[in-house]
């Protein structure tokens, strides 16, 4: 069962200087907190945001050195598979023939035909291999359930890039960080295109016409 | 900075992997016809009366083609397709009266090779003259929300950003794709193409309770991989494994 | 206790969240269809949905602590200050551009029809209220002064007794939990800070400010069930909600001085 962080770190093996004969010292007992979804920078009292902050530090660094290791190991492993075996899984994640073929680098009848038997270049298989390894890395360390709606939702609200884009891109690290959950998705937009605030800017809003359909219309410069 | 007409991304290299889902052979004849479908040999009637082979592309919007979900509507509106050099980055942002279509024959290497829509030749056509054996090519999505913006506006003078665009076309694209998938494993199975497009619109417009359905549904990005997936197990419920 | 008509609204608020949790029993993640029923519900005020993260850091002694993280369904308003998160385990309703209580308790009735509409819950485990509140004062004030002329002197705890001593209070940190009756908690987490105390790049905008010294009050008022977990019942659950309410901004002001209250909170510039 969950519990709160102030609780949580009170367990972890101190790394910071709890005080003169600190470990000596029993902790405050936890206090239980009302959680939110936005992040709150104030942590408990005592030593524990001391810790909160090595801990982040930490695992940011680690994180970045493991995926990669990590990722090659995983996409070796996944090399094995055949063809047809990678692309059923991708299949039964959920993902879209033209986005398998977007993110592996080649054309949608590419894809039909490896589907319909043909078989891919070596090159070709080890990207669909890496492909399923960057998702087995997401799903399994940071618990994303449904990989292919997560790869298909914008970094941040009215601004349509995706993980599939920065995947595309070859911009994988991006897409490992927001994975993490932890760093400003605004930031990673900067890292994609620093112009991005102004190449999405819109004037146009969508809205359901009288028919049902979606449309578009100038917003209101109210 | 203001919003001009777009380049296809990637560099001139890339436009035609950018731009064409499919072309010539390589196109699914169970692809449901759709904006920026490309065909040849569709009898118009020219300027001076005469009726005539040529090369078309579609360009009624997404939502506008099917009176019932299945069927297209009897007639739809096209673009003739002439040769036209392919236009240079910085050129896109002008030659409003037609879009470049680098490589569509790529087998050539005439001047056939790269044509371009010209949109000062609009024509109704009968959709049942739209022979699926001779369509050139399908556009990506991208190539799409880029012809209709071009499009918009070539007839307004007004520039729709291809991403505001891709919001209200998403949903459309995907269901394409779903009854594509949808209608080649009936076919594995023997069915034939338009039964197999009824069953799949009459599965994307079931009622899920309270008036929603899927084909609703597929208007939310967050929704779509759930109904592929959805789409996926039905198909190999009914027709077995592919 | 303050009827919620004679509060004072004050044009320059402390306040940068307030947040309303509900806790229930696991549910697993909800499916695509019933994101859409509560969608439907929501989508007048918060018509926009995205996937969020909710990450958590698990430390157990002897090993090496683990992040996780849950992909939840988030639905937040045009402007991007009111959200809703629909987690395995919770609800919660946040906003940025506080005002009123009434409507924050409109938004979190729309959020528990929305959650029933979506898949049932089999009951409530907790219920929190908290108003975080980052109280800055203007450059124009000198550097000599000090939160004494601000806050409340039970928070200053042995500050000014050190300052007699020569010893200058660098930093200090509060908590008090005060029992409200049965089942019942007030916990006040309190103290200066420095930068911010909600992340300023967080999903949600908020009031901006330049990041520097702050007094941090955090008054996070909740429930817990004293017997058995009772059964959902949103109706039972607003009710609890301005119970948990009422004491919160008397708290508040008993915990601010006078000048704080005219030359800050009041001030329109």
């Amino acid at each position: 069962m969950r519990t709160d962080l102030a609780t949580m770190l009170m367990l972890a093996e101190p790394r910071v200087d709890v005080g003169t004969v600190g470990s000596e010292v029993a902790p405050a007992p936890a206090v239980s907190s009302t959680r939110t979804a936005t992040r709150i920078l104030t942590a408990d009292v005592g030593w524990n945001r001391d810790l909160a902050r090595l801990l982040h530090r930490d695992f940011d660094d680690l994180h970045q050195r493991s995926h990669e290791v990590e990722w090659r190991t995983l996409a070796a492993d996944r090399a094995r598979s055949s063809t047809a075996a990678l692309l059923d899984e991708l299949a039964a994640m959920g993902f879209a023939w033209r986005d398998v073929a977007r993110l592996v680098g080649v054309s949608v009848p590419a894809v039909q035909k490896w589907r319909r038997g043909e078989g891919a270049t070596g090159e070709n298989r080890a990207r669909l291999a890496r492909l399923l390894a960057a998702c087995d890395l997401i799903s399994e360390h940071y618990l994303v359930e449904d990989l292919a709606t997560w790869f298909e939702v914008p970094l941040v609200v009215g601004v349509p890039v995706t993980p599939l884009d920065l995947y595309a891109a070859e911009h994988v690290d991006l897409v490992f960080e927001h994975a993490i959950g932890n760093v400003d998705p605004e930031r990673l937009l900067g890292a994609f295109d620093p112009d991005w605030r102004e190449h999405y800017r819109s004037e146009f809003e969508v809205f359901r016409a009288e028919d049902g359909a979606l449309s578009l219309r100038p917003r209101d410069q109210r | 900075m203001s919003h001009d007409l777009e380049t296809p991304p990637g560099g001139p290299g890339r436009w035609a992997e950018q731009l064409y889902r499919a072309r010539g052979a390589a196109i699914p004849h169970w692809r449901p016809v759709f904006t920026g479908d490309v065909f040849e040999e569709v009898p118009v009637t020219t300027s001076s009366g005469i009726a005539a082979g040529r090369t078309v592309i579609v360009l009624q919007h997404p939502c506008a083609m099917r009176t019932d979900g299945v069927n297209l509507a009897t007639r739809l509106l096209v673009s003739e397709v002439r040769h036209h050099r392919v236009l240079a980055p910085e050129e896109w942002c002008g030659f409003t009266k037609l879009m470049s279509l680098p490589d569509l024959n790529s087998g050539e290497t005439s001047r056939k090779r790269h044509q371009a829509v010209m949109f000062d030749r609009l024509k109704v056509v009968d959709s049942a003259a739209l022979d699926v054996g001779r369509r050139l090519a399908c556009l990506t999505h991208v190539g799409v929300n880029l012809l209709l913006q071009r499009r918009v506006h070539y007839d307004t003078r007004v520039v729709v950003p291809t991403h505001d665009i891709q919001a209200v076309t998403g949903g459309v694209y995907e269901e394409a794709d779903i009854i594509e998938d949808w209608c080649e494993a009936a076919s594995l199975a023997g069915i034939e193409v338009s039964v197999a497009t009824d069953d799949c619109v009459t599965w994307l417009r079931e009622d899920l309770g309270d008036g929603l359905t899927r084909q609703q549904m597929l208007e939310d990005q967050q929704n779509r991989s759930g109904i592929r997936r959805a789409a996926r197990a039905e198909t190999v419920k009914r027709y077995g494994s592919t | 206790m303050t009827a919620m008509s004679d509060r004072e609204l004050y044009p320059n608020a402390s306040v940068v969240l307030v947040a309303f949790e509900l806790r229930h029993p696991a549910s697993g993640p909800l499916s695509s269809a019933a994101v859409a029923r509560a969608k439907k519900v929501l989508a007048p005020d918060l018509p926009l949905l995205r996937q969020a993260s909710l990450t958590t850091i698990r430390a157990t002694s002897g090993a090496p602590p683990e992040i996780s993280s849950e992909q939840v369904p988030k639905f937040t308003s045009r402007d991007l200050t009111t959200a809703v998160t629909f987690g395995a385990e919770s609800v919660v309703v946040e906003t940025t551009a506080y005002d009123r209580y009434e409507r924050l308790r409109a938004i979190v009735a729309l959020a528990l029809e929305a959650r029933a509409t979506a898949e049932p819950i089999d009951g409530m485990e907790r219920l929190g209220l908290r108003y975080i509140d980052e109280i800055r004062i203007p450059d124009t004030v000198s550097v000599d002064e000090t939160w004494a002329d601000w806050v409340d002197g039970s928070l200053l705890g042995p500050a000014p007794m050190g300052s007699r001593l020569g010893l200058l209070a660098a930093e200090w940190q509060g908590l008090v939990r005060f029992d409200a009756g049965p089942g019942r908690s007030i916990v006040l987490r309190y103290g200066p800070r420095e930068g911010y105390a909600v992340d300023p790049g967080g999903d949600l905008k908020r009031p901006m400010a330049d990041s520097g010294p702050f007094f941090l009050l955090d008054i996070d008022s909740f429930w817990t069930p004293t017997g058995e977990i009772p059964e959902f019942d949103s109706g039972r659950i607003l009710a609890v909600v301005d119970e948990l309410h009422a004491p919160v901004s008397q708290l508040f002001e008993t915990l601010i001085t006078e000048r704080l209250r005219s030359e800050v909170l009041r001030n329109e510039d």
